[in-house]
């Protein structure tokens, strides 16, 4: 190794002694530079990752990338290229154009690393808070008073990332086409039809299109403002790859060795296509050029066609190129983060164990962190199974003093000292401080940690007998275990805190066990059709911003309410599927019913509300402590980047907080 | 292992037996001297070689703390002192400030930092926790049937709020020490259990493939081939995801062994045909067999013994082997899973990058996997060189 | 000779269809399949999945086919157009994704196999020939050390190490400059900095058992009367030993060739996942987990394959180079 650079040097030595000697240092630098040109005993990368801003000064209105490309005649002029009214973003600093965003990815199956940056691009459009929507894709949007009829009115002027324009056509292939093909959808989604009837597109003029429900529906409307299904369909291109619309679809899928069309449509266009298919034409910021699986990074350039501006309309993004290299392991992506690699790290390794570590390296890495809020209410929900398959398990765990019994026996100040690296208060399943909904007594009842009114409780729910063990016995004599399944590898506190929390039970005479089970296989006891677990633990999904969205701890919502599948599956069919539920949750079904085809605003949280108040009286499950918030570490040259949003999967954080705005700068 | 080791220790040392005429075993009579000087020879042979010497010693030593581990461990393998998560090890100390003697250590306290959560630990010279000898502590059970309450050392009062950590502690504030001891257990164990299941498999089939020879041979090495030519993993994870969701820990660990076991088995097997394919050529045999010797009386009285020893050291050979594909399971999450506390689980949740910057000694388990793997291999190195004496 | 070889190739067609059932069956084994694990992938993000997606995802990946006609679909296309299918994780064809990794695979099979011939030579000649000297318990011990460390350990250690004091960057074979540059001196000083570190794992972990062996078998030829002859007649020790007794001793070098590619593709799949390598193990074992059934087979098939006839190699190689062997062989 050492000859070799040994021999550089003296190469680089002779021919320097050989060329001009009086010209000395500037000469020897210009020197080493020219032959790294095509060498191979270069040691210089050339044009690599991690280079700085790009530059183009704060008077440039378009990257500096693709002026060269219109000076060369390969773009339209910018003026072209914009709609007629650009949406303007608000932005603290007017931003330097270019440079490497780098970021990291898991591969396969976390598409959702760069679809959180770049896929935020509904048609109404939150804001970073989460408060309030506003005008996307589109300009605007109005219901009829039935709730039947949306009317969408588009932007004039805008492109694909193609150039082709983005028409109403588009909206309306969405609308009728693809949701309409049974095989991609045996059924069309529930948040574009009533009953299972598919609502209707209908042209209206060049800018104005229809949609036309068969009744009234309350779960359009949000869903405007994080569907992108409607809109991430550009007809022109993705026709072709739709039997209905295409000629030679056959001959496509052959080509492309996949057995099925809807395979290729999978792959090139809905779902991975974003970073498969770098000839997919997208309205967002970036464009795939490095697909997955080629070289070490899934790479996006700019959109030369996006369709926002600043304030001072010029183009957004601010940045070039994003590169999302490819690891295999979290703990790599926490090594890479400290040694200063990566631009912004927001998934996998921003865990609470992992900030100190952060923390310490902030200096030599040159980052920063930046917080956010979290959008679940809970670290850690414990849920046992009130449709348990035994019916007299169920009527145990239906026992309202049941549950008060165990949630009372568990010192949870401990567990959040112990575990959760004493972050977080005790807190039940109930909405986030900072949520509208946000009812105190309903998060800390049942908190404070007291044996005897556990016991007292536990007596009450009929449990006073006990064995030689000293474990009470069930009502009818039998042996009373309560088993948790805990999916191992996805939370690491979950494994630990559980048992902790049965060494807590065993104290009022509640024999516990941790069944810590593979992610996949607690997803497959858990779900209606099997129903096999006696109790679970998960996450508080469904906290702030999204408690209507996701009401899975409220009521029972679909299969990720992990005390009550079968229940949620009465509410999802109808009450065709399922399990009849208790009285108090069938009438909240009833209402979630109502719910769903309520048009008002006001009128649906009133009858949200009153869902929230069945759950806070019949204590559905255990909560343990208020979820830790999510943090970003950011590397200093990333600039603009705005702290304390609410972090959620619904509104792909950071996509709300306006990626687009962000740029890089070496200058401090 | 521990039983075989004892017994090449208990042989009477006398020396009036070396000198007899080793071929002398098919003469009946002397069979038993004859024998013994072969155990004798081995014992000779083995103590030349230092470095099993003392493997020897180590491993009697781990499955020593495997016996009496509830003893020798401070602190209950579930303990934890919740302030405590990330505790640094503790340096034990004999004399204090004011000069007055005494084993003790000084308590630590830790401060956190609001928004990094950094931890910082500060140790509280002017307070003492005195240590002390056969201390009484909590509960455990030895031997599966002796309750007992005292401790090897331990803070020398049981009340004590401050925990003694002399290795420090984990991110939940458990003893790293006293987990390493309780780890053992089930560590030194799987390998031994493991192995034993192992030998039945490789015995049966390796014996019947030697002996019988022919279309039994071709077979079983066919099946041998395939098994040793599947990668481990896929054969790890299909096995373990076969074991269902609801036994308990201790099905579990049972389980995982069978799981390696019937994974390690076809490499003994191997050695025990090739041993019985030149045993079966030996002179002796041709002659014990026109003798009128019967089958069984050939296996087990001719045979076997020739190459028990030889057996006896792969066995401890398979051991070390056991027990890093106990870590490398535990890794992959397939393993023995948190309750339940081993070399592998303790690895587990050493394998971050937040432990080896803040808290290196969360790997201290590592150091005892390092040790028992080393001890058992040179045991079983020295054990394999002396177990044919009379070659040399 | 001919009708030996002709015999090994003839033995390996069944042990091969055995292996290619084996491996597709293996990856079903585990409860669930590739939907169910997008489905909790997309449940833990906060995603959600409607029974109509789900449908069409069972569907696209013919999970609900009975498996005889998956095993039929996957094997029919190895055998007649050498297609080893789809991955379903990637989206790729399985042969795209493993044609990008093998040349890496086979390399640092190979830097890895002559790391521990490096190693292991000197030490196990020496320590046979000063058996129980200071110098061979202290070779011995620094030989074994590697076996006895977990991998998974030493390798997240030693890439913190080299990140912090080396400056080799965390992880991956090359800095994040040099990804996608063209060849050049830099980039193969760069790759060189980060190859330590796994070759180090892996080579450590293999040298105990090649030192051991060599050890062994030299100190039993040593001890022959052959040796005991020559010495007799006045022979120099060093040409005693190193002229016949070390060649047969040597048998155990070629051996290890036949089960070193695998190994490494498969039992190492552990450490390539911690170090961020571009290889095939960390494939496997993300398929394996994923249940990414085509990936997961082919890469269980391949390795297999390659043992096999990594065992055929090295046996002819043994035959060639000790007689003995292929007389014994029948």
């Amino acid at each position: 190794m050492s000859e070799d650079t040994m021999t550089i040097d003296r190469a680089t030595t002779t021919f320097k002694r050989r060329s001009v000697l009086a010209l000395g240092a500037t000469t020897a630098g210009l020197v080493t530079a020219t032959a790294s040109g095509c060498s191979f005993f270069s040691t210089d990368p050339g044009s690599g990752g991690g280079d700085g801003g790009g530059g183009g000064g704060a008077d440039t209105m378009e990257s500096p990338m693709l002026t060269e490309k219109v000076d060369a005649g390969e773009l339209p002029p910018l003026e072209e290229r914009l709609p007629a009214e650009p949406l303007v973003v608000d932005v603290a600093e007017p931003g330097q154009y270019g440079g490497t965003w780098r970021a990291l990815t898991l591969g396969p199956g976390d598409s959702a690393s760069p679809d959180r940056i770049i896929g935020y691009e509904p048609g109404l459009r939150m804001d970073p808070m989460i408060q309030e929507a506003g005008p996307g894709v589109f300009t605007a949007v109005e219901v009829n008073e039935d709730g039947t009829v949306y009317t969408i009115t588009l932007r004039e002027g805008m492109k694909w990332s193609d150039g082709e324009p983005f028409t109403v056509d588009d909206i309306l292939f969405a609308v009728n086409d693809v949701f309409a093909d049974e095989e991609l959808f045996a059924t069309p989604p529930n948040w574009l039809s009533v009953d299972g009837e598919k609502a209707v597109g209908e042209k209206v003029d060049d800018l104005t299109l229809t949609i036309t429900f068969p009744a009234s529906t309350g779960l359009f409307e949000d869903e405007l403002n994080r569907q992108m299904e409607l809109i991430n369909y550009p007809k022109h291109y993705a026709q072709d790859f739709l039997p209905a619309t295409s000629e030679d679809l056959d001959a496509k899928v052959e080509e492309a060795g996949m057995e099925a069309w809807t395979d290729l449509w999978n792959d090139q266009i809905a779902g991975e296509g974003f970073w498969n298919n770098p000839d997919l034409p997208t309205i967002d910021a970036w464009n795939v050029v490095t697909p997955l699986g080629e070289g070490n990074a899934v790479v996006f350039e700019r959109n030369p066609f996006y369709w926002k501006t600043d304030p001072d309309g010029r183009q957004l993004p601010y940045v070039d190129t994003l590169s999302f290299e490819v690891v295999s392991d979290p703990e790599v992506m926490t090594l890479k983060v400290t040694d200063g690699e990566v631009d912004m790290m927001y998934r996998h390794a921003n865990t609470s164990a992992n900030k100190p570590v952060y923390a310490d390296s902030l200096e030599a890495a040159d980052t920063r962190i930046v917080e956010t809020t979290a959008t679940s209410m809970n670290a850690m929900c414990v849920a046992l199974n009130l449709a348990h398959k035994d019916p007299e398990k169920a009527k145990l765990y239906q026992n309202k003093d049941f549950r008060i019994g165990l949630s009372h026996a568990i010192n949870r100040e401990e567990l959040i000292t112990s575990v959760w690296q004493r972050q977080g208060e005790p807190w039940q399943w109930a909405p986030h401080a900072e949520s509208p909904f946000y009812d105190e007594e309903f998060a800390k009842q049942y908190t404070e940690f007291d044996v005897d009114l556990a016991n007292e409780h536990l007596d009450k729910a009929g449990l006073t007998e006990k064995d030689g063990d000293g474990f009470r016995t069930m009502p009818g004599g039998g042996t009373l275990t309560v088993t948790v399944d805990v999916p191992s590898a996805f939370s690491p506190e979950w494994p630990t805190a559980m048992s902790m929390i049965t060494d807590m039970w065993k104290e009022v005479g509640i024999r516990g066990s941790v069944n810590t089970v593979d992610r996949t296989l607690f997803y497959d006891r858990k779900i209606a059709a099997a129903n096999e677990h006696d109790a679970g633990v998960w996450g508080g999904d469904g906290g702030l911003a999204v408690e209507m969205v996701d009401p899975r701890w409220y009521m029972p919502f679909s299969d990720e309410s992990v005390w009550a599948t079968p229940w949620a599956a009465y509410y999802n069919s109808e009450g065709s599927d399922g399990e009849e539920p208790v009285p108090a949750a069938k009438e909240q079904i009833e209402l979630m019913w109502q719910f769903a085809a309520e048009p008002d605003q006001a009128a649906r949280e009133a009858l949200f509300q009153q869902v929230l108040d069945i759950a806070k009286e019949e204590f559905w499950g255990i909560g343990i402590v208020t979820a830790p918030n999510p943090y970003w570490v950011v590397k200093n040259r990333l600039k603009n980047v705005l702290e304390g949003v609410p972090d959620t999967w619904v509104y792909r954080t950071p996509g709300h907080a306006n990626p687009e705005t962000w740029f890089i700068s070496e200058s401090e | 292992m521990m039983t075989n080791a004892q017994q090449l220790r208990d042989l009477p040392a006398g020396a009036d037996v070396h000198h007899e005429d080793p071929t002398a075993e098919g003469h009946g009579a002397d069979r038993e001297v004859a024998v013994a000087s072969q155990w004798q020879l081995t014992w000779w042979s083995f103590r030349r070689h230092k470095l099993a010497m003392v493997g020897a010693v180590v491993t009697l030593g781990l499955y020593l703390v495997v016996v009496f581990a509830g003893f020798l461990a401070p602190y209950a393998k579930s303990y934890y002192s919740a302030e405590h998560a990330y505790a640094p090890p503790q340096a034990v100390k004999l004399v204090d400030d004011e000069g007055n003697w005494g084993l003790h250590v000084n308590p630590q306290s830790a401060e956190q930092d609001p928004s990094t959560l950094q931890l910082t630990w500060t140790t509280d010279t002017t307070a003492e926790t005195d240590l002390g000898f056969f201390v009484k502590g909590q509960e455990y059970e030895l031997f599966g049937f002796l309750t007992l309450d005292r401790h090897l050392f331990g803070p020398a009062d049981p009340t004590s709020e401050e925990p003694v950590y002399l290795l420090g502690a984990d991110k939940n504030g458990h003893d790293i020490l006293s987990r390493m001891i309780h780890g053992t257990t089930v560590s030194m164990t799987i390998g031994l259990v493991g192995v034993a299941i192992s030998l039945l498999i490789a015995i049966l089939l390796g014996g019947l493939s030697g002996l019988l020879g022919g279309a039994t041979d071709t077979v079983i090495q066919r099946v041998i081939e395939f098994l040793m030519s599947l990668p481990a993993i896929p054969l790890w994870m299909a096995l373990a995801a076969a074991v269902p969701a609801t036994w308990t820990p201790l099905e579990r660990y049972f389980a995982i062994i069978v799981i390696l076991s019937l994974i390690g088995w076809t490499g003994l097997a191997r050695e025990v045909r090739g041993k019985f394919m030149s045993v079966r050529q030996e002179e002796y045999i041709t002659a014990a067999t026109i003798d009128g010797a019967k089958r069984g009386r050939l296996i087990f009285r001719h045979m076997l013994p020739q190459f028990t020893s030889h057996i006896i050291a792969s066995l401890s050979l398979s051991i070390p082997a056991m027990i890093l594909a106990e870590t490398s399971l535990s890794w992959l999450g397939l393993g023995l899973q948190a309750p339940v506390v081993s070399w592998g689980v303790l690895l587990q949740e050493a394998q971050n990058v937040r432990v080896i910057t803040t808290a290196p000694w969360i790997m201290i388990p590592g150091i005892a996997v390092v040790v028992a793997v080393l001890a058992l291999n040179f045991f079983g190195d020295g054990l394999r060189d002396a177990a044919d004496p009379y070659k040399h | 000779m001919g009708p030996y070889l002709l015999r090994r190739f003839m033995i390996m067609i069944p042990t091969l269809f055995a292996i290619s059932i084996a491996s597709f069956v293996l990856i079903q084994l585990p409860p669930g399949d590739y939907v169910t694990t997008l489905i909790a992938q997309y449940s833990a993000q906060g995603d959600q999945l409607d029974a109509a997606r789900i449908q069409a995802l069972e569907q696209r990946y013919g999970i609900g086919e009975p498996m005889i006609v998956q095993y039929w679909k996957w094997i029919s296309g190895i055998l007649f157009h050498l297609d080893f299918g789809e991955s379903f994780a990637w989206g790729k064809p399985v042969s795209e994704l493993l044609a990008e990794r093998l040349p890496l695979t086979i390399a640092m099979s190979i830097g890895t196999l002559l790391f521990i011939w490096a190693v292991s030579f000197p030490i196990g000649i020496y320590s046979a020939l000063r058996q129980y000297s200071v110098g061979d318990y202290v070779f011995t011990l620094i030989g074994f050390i590697g076996l006895a460390t977990p991998n998974f350990l030493i390798a997240l250690v030693l890439m913190y190490l080299g990140m912090q004091y080396f400056g080799t960057g965390a992880g991956g074979l090359l800095s994040p400059e040099w990804q996608g540059a063209p060849w050049n001196l830099g980039k193969l000083l760069d790759l060189l900095g980060h190859l330590w570190v796994p070759l180090l794992v892996w080579g450590t972990a293999g040298t105990a058992g090649m030192i051991r062996i060599l050890r062994s078998n030299l100190l039993d030829e040593i001890r022959k009367p052959y040796v005991t002859a020559a010495r007799a007649r006045g022979v120099s020790e060093t040409k005693l030993t190193l002229k016949y007794p070390l060649r047969v001793a040597l048998n155990p070098f070629f051996s290890t060739i036949g089960w070193v590619l695998a190994s490494l593709i498969a039992a190492d799949a552990i450490v390539s996942k911690v170090l961020n390598l571009p290889t095939m193990g960390p494939l496997l074992l993300d398929s394996l987990k994923s249940q990414d059934m085509y990936l997961a087979g082919s890469i269980i098939l391949i390795s297999a394959t390659l043992t096999v006839i990594g065992t055929l190699i090295s046996d002819l190689l043994l035959g060639w180079l000790d007689p003995r062997v292929r007389l014994g062989a029948r």
